[in-house]
């Protein structure tokens, strides 16, 4: 194989690389060769020039101000440059650019306007909006999407307006780029310039796909309104524009509200939608699919079913059944007549439909056996009782994950007829059933079974015997202690190491010491069970013996010492765990982080801290969950940490676990990482689950909320939907700033709140600041 | 006694040690979106293994499975992929219609290579389009997988229901599938024409002594991979290539971002990797 990227460095590269990283120290004398080096033809040499001038921070920023207005030698030592500015730890970058911005050559200003944007110098508002109105395009429309980044939502509101400006100034070069850039900035105020558009040819179909980004429900009526058109290609539009808004409505806390906007407006519309799905690609069919099932309409559950037939939106048809289906009692099955078994197995998960339990009986018996077990499944969810006499037949499937579904749908129905069911196939079925027989009964504790059970421990089928033991402990009979000490000393090292875990489950006076001896069995797997058994006891005068065990010679022994020891808690199992904690073996030293990340203790931070850098996934998984028990600052903060962390494992684990604790320290996190964060991160989900506490916190922050954090906590409390919340934003109004009564106005009335109109109304007459008013103003026209 | 399926569930940390366990044996690679599906496979195939833990069962595999067999087995049964005749149909055309025609106009005789076959739907259905232009008795097809039940599966010639899915060419279903109650079968003459043999795309020395293809189909199986192993096993398929031979992926793969020495080719809609000539 040859021609591999070109991922590693060359000699001479390597040389200026390391070249580079010694005139650094130089500082500012530095500053022309690093400049030379922006303009290597390298790309990895560059960026280390890069890294540089940057790193030099106001020392470097003249002569890179210098160098954009009089070398610009090359496209590639522009870029370079412009970087290096974008990342310059200088103080005085941002006034220094600003004033670059009013450089007479447009090339000169639109770099600027660049950089200011991604520096996100909320300063260069002002300029920028002036920069809006340059006689060259392309420094305009760097000015606009300058505005477009430096913002929280991407746009100060004081940019609005003149944004609308230049949309309704309809300048080719600039409405588009302003037209994107108002669209993604969820200010009520854009959405009827630019549903304006939509009487405009050459912007339509821009303006439909903007007034979804904007995920308002004002820009529904606009969008519905175009479905009437009779064209095909433009309702496939329309609802790709309607999915997108449905979508971010629902992380601004809108989603009810718009729910019932897009319900109403679609009324007259679904024959139109429907009728898009031929022809469409898959894009479109999703999207179609998703407003369809968004209408709430019983009457389009038979397209969305047949829907489910085709693999690339069956998941999302499998959705929208769901959002329509609740509460409307249409049997699913009954439409899926003759329907592919994929299909099916996609259908059946969905089923909440009584009517629908003779075709999921009927499924037990199908060939697929993935439906098969999935109908052993609904079947419990939807409670049928009735079913259990098949589903003891469907024990017997020659497919284990059937037989595992039925037992656990018996386990889950238990009706009356379960008992004699059991005893009936544990003594005529053929071993698979008795397997899966035995286990039901130890979930059930069947006192009548004791003699059957007995019987079975002396099968010659060794895990027909195991399981007999295990489903022995938990029938509540005074005949079974002296069995399982019996059991304890059986022959065969499986049934002993099965009474092991009978006797530890039982807890029964003398299961300790029988527990005991089994530390001392020959069989590994004997003293593995011996040694969990003793730590699930919780008695602490077993700690010497397991310490013991510690030095066993079996991997899994030592572990099961080391899982007991934790559960034991006292000092020198503690000392023990923070020895184990160094061992070579990955599964020890998980093992110990579990110990000791099960109880509070300062002492175990230092250790569960470096864990939580492990190279290992599962080490650091451990590590965070033990960190979220401690508490405190520090674990506190190697949670928010692991919140950004690029594996989506570790960041969903930490956002919950940081979600879990009552800490003020962790709750303020995830507020921290919801400012930063796209609108897909689990943090904001996260946020949204109302606590009485958690509430106070966001009103707390909210309250003192600049421009870039209000939209991200109002539209936290209004996803709670809960009137907690909602009254913390009322509140809010009255002590929070222009920035946080914007977000809060724009939040009520997207959430149609009781009370939102009229105090919106209020705003738009009264409030002291004049983007509040307009902002109102817009909600109130809107509405 | 607490509800064994309960004891069977997987947290993201088993889930995580599995996953490396499994991927050390064979280099199935599993990420946090595949963990229900992998969890459900996991815990029907300890359940009948006799464990009621999943943490047991992980200590067995780890400490006490000393030539690995366990492991494998366990492999194999989480490596069965869903798999279907006519499964994106168009690019098997145009490899029948332009890449194998081209080989057969050239030398007379073909090669074919079905790397991860399943349960034979792939090759079979190569094979029924071959047998439409009048070829099949001058190509040769090896369809190969890692798992041993797959591959016994494919040798019976009868396949489960969801094999043919509602979209299917009636007419071609017509000519070389018969339904049966439980399920469809292929025509013996179809069946015959493709040769399975069990083979882990790992194993260098076994994919040498396959000798060399003018076409190979690895579809729809690189995505359960790692990028490095993605890596080293095209580089393996594009060694078994004969010149100017190509590589056939899904039609949702790329090889592009893997930086091989494989030429990307557009044929209608479908894209093919050659090596080189």
């Amino acid at each position: 194989m040859t021609a591999r990227p070109p991922y590693s460095l060359t000699a001479a590269e390597q040389q200026r690389i390391e070249h580079i990283d010694q005139l650094v120290v130089l500082g500012a004398a530095s500053v022309p060769e690093l400049l030379a080096a922006a303009g290597d033809t390298s790309w990895t040499v560059r960026r280390a020039a890069v890294a540089a001038l940057a790193a030099l921070g106001d020392d470097a920023i003249v002569p890179l101000c210098r160098w954009l207005i009089e070398q610009r030698s090359s496209e590639r030592a522009i870029a370079a440059v412009v970087d290096a500015v974008v990342g310059s730890v200088g103080s005085g970058v941002n006034a220094a650019v600003i004033a670059l911005l009013a450089h007479p050559e447009p090339a000169v200003a639109a770099d600027a306007a660049a950089i200011l944007g991604r520096r996100h110098a909320q300063e260069a508002l002002a300029p920028l909006v002036a920069a809006l109105a340059h006689r060259d395009d392309n420094t305009a429309v760097a000015a606009i999407e300058a505005l477009g980044t430096l913002g929280p939502t991407g746009v100060p509101a004081g940019a609005i307006e003149p944004l609308i400006a230049v949309l309704e100034r309809r300048s080719f070069f600039r409405a588009f780029p302003a037209l994107q850039v108002l669209a993604r900035s969820g200010d009520p105020r854009a959405v009827k310039p630019i549903a304006a558009l939509l009487a405009d040819p050459m912007f339509r179909g821009e303006a439909i796909r903007a007034l979804g980004r904007t995920g308002s429900a004002l820009a529904i009526a606009p969008l519905c309104a175009l479905l009437a058109s009779g064209d095909a290609t433009a309702v496939r539009v329309v609802a790709t524009a309607l999915a997108e808004l449905v979508t971010r409505s629902e992380w601004s806390g809108a989603g009810s509200h718009v729910l019932q906007t897009l319900q109403a407006a679609l009324a007259t519309s679904l024959d139109a939608l429907v009728a898009a799905l031929g022809g469409a690609d898959t894009n479109e069919r999703a999207a179609l699919i998703r407003v369809l099932g968004r209408a709430g309409n019983p009457a389009v559950l038979p397209v969305l079913a047949t829907a489910l037939a085709d693999p690339e939106v069956r998941d999302l048809a499998a959705e929208a059944v769901k959002a329509v289906g609740r509460g409307h009692e249409i049997a699913l099955l009954d439409a899926l007549q003759g329907a592919d078994p994929a299909t099916l197995v996609a259908v059946v998960p969905l089923v909440t439909s009584l009517r629908d339990m003779p075709a999921l009986r009927a499924l037990l018996d199908d060939a697929d056996p993935e439906l098969r077990a999935r109908a052993c499944e609904a079947l419990a969810r939807l409670g049928d009782t009735g079913a259990v006499p098949q589903l003891f037949e469907a024990l017997a499937d020659v497919n284990p994950r059937v037989g595992l579904a039925a037992a656990g749908a018996i386990q889950s129905l238990h009706s009356a007829e379960t008992a004699p069911a059991a005893l009936a196939a544990l003594a005529t079925g053929t071993p698979a059933v008795r397997r899966q027989v035995l286990r039901i009964i130890a979930y059930l504790g069947l006192p009548e079974a004791f003699a059957a059970v007995r019987a079975a421990t002396e099968d010659r089928d060794p895990r027909i015997a195991e399981l007999a033991i295990g489903a022995l402990a938990a029938i509540v009979d005074p005949r079974v202690d002296p069995v399982l000490a019996e059991l304890a000393r059986a022959t065969a090292p499986g049934l002993r190491a099965a009474a092991m875990r009978a006797l530890a489950h039982r807890g029964s006076a003398g299961a300790a010491a029988q527990l005991n001896a089994g530390l001392g069995d020959d069989d590994a797997w004997v003293r593995y069970y011996a040694a969990q058994g003793l730590g699930r006891l919780g008695h602490g005068d077993a700690t010497q013996v397991l310490l013991d065990r510690l030095s066993d010679p079996a991997p899994f022994v030592r572990i099961a010492a080391i899982e007991s020891l934790a559960r034991l808690a006292t000092p020198t199992a503690w000392v023990a765990l923070t020895s184990a904690v160094r061992s070579q073996d990955p599964d020890e030293r998980r093992a110990a982080l579990v110990g000791l990340g099960q109880h509070a203790r300062p002492a175990a931070v230092p250790i569960l801290v470096a864990a939580a850098h492990d190279g290992d996934l599962a080490t650091r998984l451990i590590a965070l969950s033990g960190l979220a028990v401690q508490g405190g600052a520090e674990p506190i903060r190697e949670l928010t940490a692991a919140a950004r962390d690029p594996e989506p494992a570790l960041r969903d684990a930490a956002v919950s676990l940081l979600a879990e604790s009552d800490e003020r320290g962790a709750l303020d996190a995830l507020v921290e990482i919801a400012y930063e964060s796209d609108l897909d991160h689990p943090v904001h989900r996260a946020l949204s689950r109302p606590t009485p506490e958690r509430i106070v916190v966001l009103a707390a922050h909210l309250v003192r909320a600049g421009d870039r954090e209000a939209s991200v906590i109002a539209a936290a409390l209004a996803r709670m939907a809960d009137p907690r919340a909602t009254a913390a934003l009322f509140d809010a109004l009255a002590t929070g700033s222009p920035a946080v009564r914007r977000a809060i106005a724009t939040s009520l009335s997207a959430m149609g709140a009781a009370g939102a109109a009229a105090t919106v109304a209020r705003l738009a007459a009264e409030d002291p600041d004049p983007d509040v008013r307009r902002i109102s103003a817009a909600l109130v026209d809107g509405e | 006694m607490a509800n064994n399926v309960a004891g069977l569930d997987l947290t993201p940390q088993l889930f995580a040690i599995f996953a490396s366990l499994v991927e050390q044996a064979c280099g199935l690679h599993y990420d946090a979106l595949d963990r229900e599906l992998f969890g459900t496979k996991l815990a029907a195939y300890a359940a009948e293994l006799g464990f009621d833990s999943l943490l047991d069962f992980y200590y067995r595999l780890r400490y006490d499975d000393p030539d690995g067999s366990e492991l494998q087995r366990l492999a194999e049964a989480l490596v069965v992929h869903e798999t279907y005749f006519f499964r994106e149909l168009e690019p098997l055309k145009t490899l029948v219609d332009v890449y194998l025609a081209d080989a057969l106009a050239a030398k007379g005789r073909a090669r074919v290579w079905s790397a991860a076959c399943a349960t034979g739907e792939e090759p079979l259905t190569l094979a029924m389009l071959l047998a439409e232009r009048g070829v099949l008795d001058r190509v040769e097809i090896i369809a190969t997988d890692l798992s041993t039940a797959a591959i016994a599966r494919a040798k019976e010639g009868r396949h489960t229901r969801r094999s043919l899915r509602a979209d299917h060419p009636a007419e071609l279903a017509q000519r070389y599938l018969d339904r049966v109650p439980n399920g469809v079968i292929v025509s013996p003459r179809i069946h015959r024409a493709v040769e399975f043999r069990t083979l882990n795309l790992l194993d260098d020395p076994a994919i040498a002594t396959l000798g060399k293809f003018d076409v190979i189909l690895c579809r729809n199986v690189l995505i359960y991979f790692s990028d490095e192993l993605v890596v080293r096993i095209v580089d393996k398929l594009a060694r078994a290539l004969q010149p100017g031979g190509v590589i056939a992926v899904g039609v949702s793969e790329s090889l592009l971002r893997f930086g091989t020495s494989l030429r990307c080719e557009e044929r209608g809609s479908s894209f093919f990797y050659r090596g080189a000539t």
